[in-house]
C-alpha cells in the first residue's frame, strides 16, 4: 500500500495559477465550433502531461463553514419546477439552460467535450466542470485552453443561447499539485457570446454551496456522449441521494468523494450536481465501468470555495 | 469521464510489468516483501501521489497469529495495516516470501505530523500517539539511485493509546507504547529496472514474440466497493493480484493478494473463447473463463482467496464481468 502525500510544499509555487485565454483566440474559437465539429468531439478521457502556465489569480481566505451563494435567474424569468426524467426534453428552460457542453481542441483532429454548469458570479460569466476538462492533473499537468467553449441548452447541434469562449481558467490549486480526483473541480470564466451577451445574463446561474454534510440528495446532470448515449441531449438524474465514499479516496489527498447512483458515461465530466434544486454542490468526476450505475464526484469543501473565490473576481 | 476500462487496467498492468520504468525509490514499507512489480502496480492501482515532500510514521505493533501489524500516517491518511507473517527465516523463505503476499489495509481520515497521529477506525479501535524520538537517526540511499538522494529514518517511540480489533479478533491490539520511526522525504526520484520484464524473463526461457502475453481481467463492483482479479500470463509464468477495496462508513478496507506462478496457471485457445485459470497459493481453487459467439463471456469456479480479515472471498461468480486478451 502507497500511504499518500499532501505535497502542500510541492504545490506553494503555482498555489496562484491560473491560465488566461486571449481575446483573439476566443473569438477563434467561438467560430471554430460548427455543427460537425461538435458531432465529432469525443468524450475528454485520458489526460496529458506537461507544465503549466502561470498567470495572476486572486483568492481570499474562505471558511471551511457552511457556505452558499444563491442562484440567479436570468433576465426577464424566473425559474420553474425541475425536471425529473432522464433525458431533458427541452433544455432551454430556466432550471436546465444552465447546464451546458463544454467542447475543446486537444491537439490537431482531436476534439473533446465534457459537461459544464453556470454558475452566479458577479461577473455573470463563471462555469464549473471538471478540473480534468480544464488542465491536466498534478504538477506536471497541461492546461487545455485551445477553443475551450461552453454552450448552454445543447441540444443536436443547436446553441440556443450562443457559444462562450474561455477567457480565464483555473483548478482547484490541490489539483494542480497532487493530481487528486478528490479535488477534480475546475472554473473557468468565459467572454460574451456572438452576439455580446454575458452568460449569466442570458442562461442565469445556479447557487453554489460548500461545506455542507455530504449526505445529501443531488440532482446531477450532464451530457453523456459515449453509449448508450449520443451527447446530443442533457440527461439527468434527478433526486438521487449520496450512497458512500470510493474505498480509492480514502488513499487520495483531500476530502473524502461522494458516489450517487447515475448511470452517465463519457462526456458527462464536469456535469453538475445540484441540491435544492438548484444550487451546486458538486461535479461528476469518474465512474468504473464494471458499476456503470455509480458516479463518483468530489466533495465541495473549502479548496472549491476558494476557486470559487477566485472566479467570481475574475474579468 | 474517465471510466477505468477493461484494456486500460490490463495494458497498465503489462506497461508496469514489461517497462524497464522510471520509479520512485519508495521503500513502500507494507508489501515490502511483496516483488517490485506489486509495489509499482500498487502505486498504480492506489493513484500513488507525485509529490515528494512529506513525512510518512509508521509503528511497529509487533506479529501475531501469524500476521504482522504496522500503524502508518501519511498526511491525513492513517492506517492499520495487516499483512501475512509467515516468520520464515533463510534464503529459501525469503524466496518463497517474495512469490506471495496478503496484505490488509483498514484506511481512515486522521492526522499525522512529525510528532503525533491520530486516527479513529470506527468500531475497530482507534490511534492517538505522540512521538518520542531515541536520537538514533540513520540515512539510507536505495541501490539505483546513485547514493545522492536518501530517506533520512529517524527512530524512536510511540506513547499513547493504540486500539485496534480486527474481525472476529483475527487480530487485536491494545498498546501504550511501540517503537516506530519516522521517514522523508516520502519518495525519491530516480530511475532503475523494476524486476526483470516477463517479456525478457519469457525471451530467455525460450518463448518467442508478443502473443504469449496473455490478460484476464475479472470484476465485481457494487456501489462502494469491488473485487478485481487480475492475471498477466507470459509463457510459463504469471502475476496473480486479487484487489478487494470497500468502504465502511468513515472508513476503507482494501485488501490485496499476490501470486507469481512459476508453472502454466493460465491456460487457453487460440480463440480466446476458453481459459483456465488454476493459480498457486494464496489462491485456491480453479476458474473457468468462456466466450460465447455472442460476446457474453462467464467466469466460473471455485476460485477465491483469503485475505487477512477477510477468509474465502470467491473470485469467480455470474456478478463478475471477466474478459480475456493475449497478443498485446
Amino acid at each position: 500500500m502507497a500511504l499518500l502525500a499532501v505535497g502542500l510544499g510541492a504545490g506553494a509555487a503555482v498555489a496562484q495559477a491560473a491560465r488566461t485565454v486571449p481575446e483573439s483566440q476566443a473569438r477563434q474559437a467561438m467560430r471554430f465550433w460548427t455543427p460537425a465539429r461538435m458531432k465529432r468531439a469525443h468524450p475528454l478521457g485520458g489526460l496529458r502531461s506537461g507544465s503549466p502556465s502561470i498567470a495572476a489569480g486572486a483568492e481570499q481566505a474562505v471558511a471551511s463553514s457552511p457556505h452558499a451563494i444563491p442562484p440567479l435567474a436570468p433576465d426577464g424569468e424566473e425559474a420553474g419546477a425541475s425536471s425529473a426524467t432522464e433525458t431533458v426534453l427541452d433544455p432551454t428552460l430556466p432550471l436546465t439552460r444552465t447546464n451546458g457542453v463544454i467542447f475543446i481542441l486537444l491537439g490537431p483532429f482531436d476534439l473533446g467535450r465534457c459537461s459544464g454548469t453556470s454558475v452566479n458570479a458577479p461577473n455573470f460569466s463563471v462555469v464549473f466542470t471538471a478540473a480534468h476538462c480544464i488542465r491536466g492533473g498534478g504538477p506536471g499537468g497541461d492546461w487545455f485552453p485551445l477553443r475551450w467553449v461552453f454552450v448552454p441548452g445543447y441540444r443536436y447541434g443547436q446553441r440556443p443561447f450562443g457559444v462562450f469562449p474561455a477567457k480565464w481558467m483555473e483548478t482547484t490549486r490541490l489539483w494542480r499539485t497532487t493530481g487528486s480526483e478528490n479535488f477534480d473541480v475546475g472554473a473557468v470564466v468565459v467572454s460574451r457570446n456572438e452576439r455580446g451577451q454575458r452568460l449569466g445574463k442570458v442562461v442565469g446561474g445556479t447557487g453554489i454551496a460548500w461545506g455542507l454534510k455530504p449526505r445529501q440528495v443531488f440532482d446531477v446532470h450532464g451530457y453523456s456522449a459515449a453509449p448508450p448515449f449520443d451527447g446530443e441531449t442533457q440527461q439527468l438524474c434527478a433526486q438521487t441521494p449520496f450512497l458512500g465514499h470510493d474505498p480509492r479516496s480514502f488513499v487520495d489527498p483531500g476530502p473524502l468523494n461522494l458516489a450517487v447512483e447515475c448511470e452517465v458515461t463519457g462526456g458527462a465530466s464536469g456535469g453538475g450536481w445540484t441540491i435544492e434544486g438548484n444550487m451546486l454542490n458538486g461535479v461528476t468526476s469518474y465512474g468504473y465501468g464494471g458499476a456503470p450505475s455509480i458516479d463518483f464526484g468530489p466533495y465541495f469543501g473549502k479548496e472549491v470555495g476558494r476557486l470559487y473565490a477566485r472566479a467570481r473576481r475574475a474579468r | 469521464m474517465i471510466r477505468r476500462a477493461l484494456q486500460g487496467a490490463v495494458l497498465a498492468t503489462a506497461c508496469l510489468l514489461l517497462a524497464s520504468a522510471p520509479v520512485q525509490a519508495n521503500p513502500l514499507d507494507i508489501p515490502s516483501a511483496a516483488p517490485p512489480q506489486f509495489r509499482a502496480l500498487l502505486r498504480e492501482k492506489l493513484h500513488a501521489n507525485r509529490g515528494s515532500f512529506g513525512t510518512e510514521s509508521q509503528i511497529d505493533l509487533g506479529s501475531q497469529h501469524g500476521y504482522r501489524l504496522l500503524a502508518i500516517g501519511e498526511g491525513n491518511v492513517v492506517a492499520l495495516v495487516v499483512m501475512r507473517d509467515r516468520n520464515l527465516r533463510g534464503a529459501a523463505a525469503r524466496k518463497a516470501r517474495s512469490r506471495s503476499q496478503l496484505v490488509t489495509a483498514y484506511v481512515t481520515r486522521g492526522r499525522a505530523t512529525r510528532t503525533r497521529i491520530e486516527g479513529s477506525f470506527g468500531a475497530f479501535g482507534d490511534i492517538d500517539v505522540r512521538f518520542r524520538p531515541s536520537g538514533r537517526v540513520v540515512t539510507d540511499a536505495p541501490r539505483g539511485c546513485g547514493g545522492r538522494p536518501h530517506f533520512t529514518f529517524r527512530y524512536g517511540t510511540f506513547v499513547g493509546r493504540i486500539r485496534f480489533t480486527g474481525e472476529d479478533r483475527y487480530v487485536a491490539v491494545r498498546a501504550h507504547r511501540a517503537k516506530g520511526r519516522l521517514r522523508s522525504p516520502l519518495h525519491l526520484h530516480c530511475r532503475r529496472r523494476v524486476g526483470v520484464p516477463l517479456e525478457q524473463q519469457a525471451r530467455s526461457s525460450g518463448q518467442r514474440g508478443s502473443s504469449q502475453f496473455a490478460g484476464l481481467f475479472a470484476e465485481r463492483r457494487q456501489v462502494t466497493s469491488s473485487t478485481v482479479l487480475l492475471v498477466l500470463s507470459a509463457g510459463k509464468r504469471a502475476l496473480l493480484l486479487a484487489l478487494q477495496e470497500e468502504s465502511l462508513g468513515d472508513m476503507a478496507k482494501l485488501s490485496y493478494g499476490l501470486a507469481i506462478a512459476r508453472g502454466p496457471s493460465l491456460r487457453f485457445n487460440e480463440s480466446l473463447t476458453s481459459a483456465t485459470l488454476e493459480p498457486p497459493r494464496p489462491f485456491r481453487g480453479k476458474g473457468e473463463y468462456r466466450a460465447a459467439p455472442d460476446g457474453t463471456t462467464t467466469w466460473a469456479g471455485s476460485l477465491s482467496i483469503a485475505f487477512p480479515g477477510a477468509p474465502r472471498q470467491p473470485l469467480t461468480g455470474p456478478d463478475f464481468a471477466a474478459e480475456l486478451d493475449a497478443g498485446f
